[in-house]
């Protein structure tokens, strides 16, 4: 076993229990600390396979902003075990059917799949930053300097609906 | 290393060589950033700075933007690695946009609610000038990925515009269901941008393997692909069954405002709505395109359906700016007539007819504008009697009037007829009996939009005044505007060919 393939293996079986904790786990603020350390599972798994940029983009947006926003809401919000609604047995017995269901489409799905012949990838750093980076300020230079422009309109506008005016 | 100086000094190149076309873009972009920084240091010392800024940079823009017209081969060029192309129709487009900001600017310099807003007017300018910078990017834009970007950025300037008027209740509602709406409507069309994608593998829609993509799949695959992308450009168009918003947003948002959501951005998406439609048909097999018959049905059926809306639900508004928001749904109708029967007469009609629409309702809400300075408010109740104490607008309402139902000596009866004939001409040579049917549904709309229309008319002139109220001294400004509007009205409607004579692509 070559040192990738033990890296991945610890990865994934990180991911795996981190994201089953996040299921399990009773305090809402465990369960969005064992995602983020998912998410940092994750940006490994994409790093092993060369995708350098969304792997810091994943640490970026998901493990920092979502995540912040999501602490956020929960500390607001204050979620606890009393406050949360109590599911009937009714709406426990329609939640199984509704599963289920989609459990057959699934499998139904799945199974009329043909098994794929495993993907070679050509360029082996097309993931890189660098060639991201290419594409960005060629291409996509205007795309790219109008959205800076959006983003600068769009920070006026909310500063100036939310400002309080003083008399 | 030196790999990259070479990309890098191709890439300036190739930027260096593009940027001259897009000087009035550029142009917008610095006047908003000047915009910014002069509200911020100088504001105070000089009244209405950012104003005198925005009028005459818009101004330097509009004559940038005439400019182009000399400036590019006939056939257009492809700026930016096929991101947006400048053609003459494009241009012209262009020049309807900058001039309806224009009459915009000078109308909010004016407005009674803009001038007692606790914000100050400054952000309103320069917003207003981003979303002609948006537009004009709509207007070029041939690649998915700047589809989106330029709507985009045209909802989020407009949303903000919407609720300027912050304490008014009505106006922050606007804005709200603007926003609401509209962020629905975007996540839809990137739906269906993904999908278009995936099947192609391009994000340049006049590509060849755009076309061929799409034309090698299942047809109603392809379909929903297309029709959830549309579903965004019908948005910003108020096309059914995208203009449920449009009464709400019309009536809450600052008069303005509204004038130039009612004419702009419905410029800006027929023009991408044209652009797309041409894409999907443009095949390469002989026989044309497998999209072409569908496509026409679609639009045509659709153009039925949202004037039909349009007209028959403004027949029982009392709210004028209501009634024009139906109006304008009506007209939506129209211009989608003039899509549906697509040629190159059929763009021609809707550019004329668009520069009509333009000038008619931005005149119209000018007039109101003008009366809710003067008396307050936009019910028609309040209009009676008014006719005779402020003679010179109210005919020219008249006038606006006229020419959006489409009668003649205006221009309005002009674009019409033009609209018309382009339809029956797309009849005669496909021979699909719904571009008849069409033209028929066009002509009974046109009679039923008479009956809302006078509603107005009547009445300024024929009904009395129930009470005396002590008005304000009508405005200057916008009664010269208004005049001047009212007399090209008239001039285009007795001379369309100076217009016309001048449109050739």
């Amino acid at each position: 076993m070559t040192i990738t393939q033990s890296l991945f293996y610890f990865l994934a079986f990180v991911a795996i229990f981190s994201s089953l904790l996040v299921v399990t786990a009773k305090n809402p603020i465990h369960s969005v600390l064992y995602l983020i350390l998912t998410f940092f599972t994750l940006t490994g798994e994409y790093i092993l396979l060369n995708a350098q940029f969304i792997g810091i983009v994943n640490i970026i947006v998901y493990a920092g902003a979502i995540m912040v926003l999501f602490l956020f809401v929960i500390m607001l919000l204050n979620l606890n075990v009393e406050s949360e609604p109590q599911k009937t047995n009714l709406m426990k017995f329609i939640g199984i059917i509704t599963g289920g269901i989609g459990l057959v489409v699934l499998t139904a799905a799945l199974k009329s799949t043909d098994p794929s012949n495993t993907v070679v990838i050509q360029e082996v750093d097309m993931g890189l930053v660098k060639n991201l980076g290419q594409v960005l300020f060629k291409e996509f230079l205007l795309p790219f300097e109008i959205v800076s422009i959006l983003f600068l309109s769009a920070m006026v506008g909310a500063v100036l609906l939310a400002r309080k005016e003083t008399k | 290393m030196k790999n990259f100086v070479e990309i890098i000094q191709s890439s300036i190149n190739d930027t260096l060589g593009s940027w001259i076309y897009l000087l009035p873009e550029i142009s917008l972009a610095f006047i908003f950033i000047l915009m910014i920084i002069a509200d911020l240091f100088w504001a105070k010392r000089i009244k209405n700075l950012v104003a005198i800024i925005a009028v005459s940079g818009l101004f330097i823009v509009f004559l940038e933007v005439i400019d182009q017209f000399i400036l590019i081969p006939p056939q257009g060029v492809v700026l930016f690695s096929a991101m947006i192309k400048l053609s003459t129709a494009a241009i012209w487009y262009k020049v309807l946009i900058t001039i309806s900001g224009l009459l915009v600017l000078l109308f909010s310099l004016r407005d009674f609610q803009l001038r007692n807003t606790e914000k100050g007017g400054s952000e309103y300018y320069s917003l207003v000038l981003v979303v002609t910078l948006g537009l004009n990017f709509m207007v070029m834009a041939q690649n998915l990925l700047m589809i989106y970007l330029s709507i985009e950025f045209v909802s989020v300037c407009s949303y903000i515009l919407a609720a300027y008027l912050t304490g008014n209740k009505r106006s922050e509602e606007s804005g709200m269901k603007y926003a609401l709406f509209g962020a629905v409507a975007s996540a839809v069309m990137l739906y269906g941008m993904s999908l278009l994608y995936g099947f192609t593998g391009t994000l340049d829609i006049t590509n060849q393997a755009f076309y061929n993509g799409l034309a090698s799949i299942n047809l109603m695959s392809a379909s929903v692909a297309l029709l959830l992308t549309l579903a965004g450009l019908f948005f910003k168009i108020s096309a059914f069954p995208m203009q449920v918003w449009v009464p709400d947003v019309y009536e809450g948002a600052p008069t303005p405002i509204t004038a130039f959501l009612s004419v702009a951005p419905k410029v800006a998406g027929i023009a991408l709505l044209i652009t797309f439609i041409r894409a999907v048909n443009s095949g390469g097999s002989p026989s044309g395109s497998v999209f072409l018959a569908s496509t026409e049905n679609l639009l045509a059926a659709l153009a039925i359906i949202t004037m039909t809306i349009g007209n028959f639900s403004a027949l029982w508004q009392t709210n004028v700016k209501r009634l024009m928001a139906y109006s304008a749904i009506g007209h939506s109708g129209f211009i989608l007539m003039g899509v549906a029967a697509y040629s190159m007469t059929g763009q021609k009609a809707i550019l004329f007819f668009l520069f009509v629409y333009a000038l008619a309702n931005i005149g119209a809400f000018l007039v109101i504008g003008y009366f809710s300075n003067v008396f307050h408010s936009e019910e028609l109740e309040d209009y009676k009697g008014m006719g005779m104490k402020y003679p010179l607008v109210s005919v020219a309402m008249v006038i606006f009037l006229v020419s959006l139902t489409g009668l003649p000596p205006t221009a309005g009866f002009v674009g019409k007829f033009f609209i018309f004939s382009a339809a029956i001409e797309a009849y005669m040579l496909g021979g699909n009996v719904l571009l008849l049917i069409m033209v028929v549904f066009g002509v009974v709309n046109t009679v039923v939009s008479l009956f809302y229309y006078f509603k107005i008319p009547l009445n300024l002139y024929l009904r009395k005044a129930k009470t005396e109220i002590s008005l304000d001294k009508g405005n200057l400004l916008f009664s010269v505007i208004i005049i001047v509007l009212a007399l090209f009205t008239l001039f285009l409607g007795v001379f369309p060919n100076k217009l016309i004579g001048l449109i050739n692509f």
